[in-house]
């Protein structure tokens, strides 16, 4: 993780899930992997305590009530996670958006939330209202693919509902090309995943690496 | 009046996010990425649109134009009169059957086949249950010069073999569903060789039969949110037309498309607190697929086949296959995301009649207004049937009359021998 993360100015790291149902082929398999290996348990984050950048934490709401929320960002907080982003809470739990950020709050974190594509304008200003340490907008359905989507409108206009919060983009974000024209329309970052650990998966830790580093270097150069 | 300038996309404006489409969890290949090998790539473009209003291109408003659109909005003066509330209710209906395929379909074949030949493919194909929607992508190839595949539910095919033929005189190749031209087909016919077919298992042959040529493109009847979007043009029109909010908004069900495009509009501005404050939005559904009032609320196939992703919306099941109905629009197990959260939500309400009921009040409806309603449309006219007898004094209602039923006479034939008018009663529907 260390070389992976080199030049990324912050990480964020998904809890294995075993119905991780926003995410594409690769991401899925990484999901599976770990899932068999820890469960839900959440005692392995410990690994993360010390780690030298700033991370989120990624965790899918499915099968947490109040109880397993609050365990959950309280664990991140005492790891020294910056906030837990909830893919599934917008569209499984809607109800649950003043709960979370009551509970991220409590555990001294700040809250952070996801928007799709196609989603409600009102949420998107709604969610600046509520102080984020940023808004994910994902890019594509699902990670790691591709349809052509008209991503750089979306973000503009996203940019602008959500105003001075900010926005990072993620989802099928592949080469330093797309990460600079993302940062044009408006992104103030992007998140990389599944093109990562697909280098990683079949060139090996290296090649992985620099290509986390080119997509940073694109990303810089527009800013 | 014009024709708008823009579609509506009412995600923007929903209370909760609505759910995306995924893949199946133990899925090998990923379903949604499989999209972008079967639909044009502006709709695919379009379904994941942040928008509040979406450009409608030029080629496609001219085409509008040219086949019609605007249609009227006009007063049931005829109908009021019948049903005895003439002075104390006022009915309205959108009238989309006056466009040359006979019905709304056409507001979204057009875009589709357009964004079709934009990717330079020579041929679409898509499913049929009625033959309104094979009906209007067969027009719309026409239009634009590319050939069009239709799968036609075998009930359908078989009662409904003017609609058929008028198909096959626009130049579209018209197979029976299930077939022996695709292999989800010829299985459906292994375990049942007399399977009526169901929109559900004719969808995923139309795909199947896309993924065997890469100068195919499949176009989507219903269901998609893009789809939906495309079929705002009837709702934003009637904003203009309507001479006063209604009480009620009716409209009927089988994927959507038509309920949301006519409704869409006016609910977008009744949650953002503009207007229509007092409207009842009412989803008409066939008893037979009631999805909306007896479904589950919950992730499921858009298609038999299992081959596309998964959409959250109320569903009988995408194995389910209803019997054999007049208004075979109507037969598909699920409805559109929006419109099935809108449900969850308590925006739309269902209603759901059996056949006989609704064929009868469209013979009311054709004595009074002069027009035939088609089958699926005859639905949204059993339900004003009904909630204007009971309405309190000044109530309005608009509907949406969807499609003429001029190529059904199989389901009249049928309600005419039930009301002991004809002699011999028709063939297909029960």
């Amino acid at each position: 993780m260390d070389r992976l993360s080199t030049c990324a100015d912050f990480l964020e790291v998904g809890i294995p899930s075993a119905k991780p149902i926003y995410d594409g082929p690769i991401v899925r398999e990484t999901h599976r992997i770990a899932f068999s290996e820890i469960g839900g348990r959440l005692e392995p984050l410990k690994v993360l305590e010390g780690m030298d950048k700033p991370y989120t934490l990624l965790a899918y709401l499915d099968g947490l009530d109040r109880v397993g929320l609050r365990r959950l960002l309280e664990t991140a907080a005492s790891i020294g996670a910056l906030c837990v982003l909830l893919p599934d809470l917008p569209f499984e739990r809607p109800e649950m958006l003043n709960v979370y950020v009551g509970e991220s709050l409590r555990a001294g974190l700040k809250p952070c939330f996801f928007a799709s594509s196609r989603f409600p304008h009102g949420w998107l200003t709604g969610y600046s209202e509520l102080d984020p340490l940023y808004v994910y907008l994902g890019l594509q359905p699902a990670t790691g693919v591709k349809l052509p989507v008209d991503v750089f409108k979306n973000v503009a206009l996203a940019k602008r509902l959500v105003g001075d919060t900010y926005l990072v983009a993620g989802f099928s974000v592949r080469s330093p090309s797309i990460a600079r024209d993302l940062v044009k329309a408006g992104a103030d970052g992007v998140v990389v995943g599944s093109a990562v650990i697909k280098k990683y998966v079949e060139d090996g830790l290296e090649p992985a690496a620099r290509l986390a580093c080119e997509i940073a270097s694109g990303l810089r150069r527009a800013a | 009046m014009v024709v708008p300038s823009y579609w509506y996309n009412l995600a923007s404006d929903l209370p909760v996010p609505l759910p995306p489409l995924i893949d199946p969890p133990d899925m090998g290949e990923s379903r949604i990425a499989l999209l972008t090998r079967i639909l044009p790539s502006k709709l695919i473009s379009e379904e994941h649109a942040l928008d509040r209003y979406i450009e409608i291109p030029e080629e496609v408003r001219l085409a509008y134009s040219r086949l019609g659109r605007p249609t009227q909005l006009l007063r049931a003066e005829g109908f009021e009169r019948r049903l005895g509330v003439r002075g104390r209710v006022r009915i309205y209906f959108k009238n989309e059957s006056v466009l040359p395929s006979g019905s709304h379909k056409l507001n979204t074949a057009i875009p589709q086949v357009y964004y079709a030949l934009l990717d330079g493919a020579r041929e679409v194909a898509t499913e049929t249950g009625a033959g309104q929607w094979g009906l209007a992508v067969s027009q719309a190839a026409s239009i634009f010069g590319l050939k069009a595949t239709v799968f036609m539910t075998r009930s359908s095919f078989e009662s409904k073999r003017v609609r058929r033929l008028a198909m096959e005189a626009l130049g579209a190749m018209v197979y029976p569903s299930p077939s022996h031209a695709t292999s989800v087909g010829r299985e459906a016919l292994a375990a049942d060789p007399r399977h009526p077919g169901s929109l559900g298992l004719a969808i995923a042959e139309a795909v199947e039969y896309v993924l065997s040529s890469e100068d195919r493109r499949y176009v989507a009847g219903s269901v998609l949110e893009s789809v939906i979007t495309h079929q705002t043009v009837i709702g934003l029109e009637l904003l203009e037309q309507l001479p006063e909010e209604p009480d009620y908004m009716i409209a009927c069900v089988g994927g959507g498309s038509n309920f949301a495009g006519f409704t869409y509009p006016a609910i977008g501005l009744r949650l953002r607190g503009e207007a229509f404050s007092k409207t009842r939005f009412v989803a008409v559904e066939s008893s037979s697929a009631a999805r909306l009032s007896k479904g589950l609320y919950r992730y499921d196939w858009l298609d038999t086949g299992r081959i596309l992703p998964l959409a959250k919306m109320y569903s009988l099941g995408s194995g389910h296959v209803p019997p054999p109905l007049h208004a075979a629009g109507l037969r598909y197990h699920g409805a559109a995301a929006s419109l099935s959260l809108l449900r969850r939500l308590g925006v739309v309400e269902a209603a759901s009649y059996p056949q006989a009921e609704v064929l009868r009040a469209g013979l009311e409806f054709s004595r009074t207004e002069g027009i035939i309603p088609a089958p699926e449309s005859a639905h949204a006219v059993k339900a004003v049937e009904d909630l204007a007898r009971k309405a309190r004094d000044d109530t309005v209602i608009v509907f949406n009359l969807s499609g003429h039923g001029l190529l059904d006479s199989d389901a009249y034939e049928r309600a005419l021998a039930l009301q002991g008018e004809i002699v011999k009663a028709g063939s297909g529907g029960g």
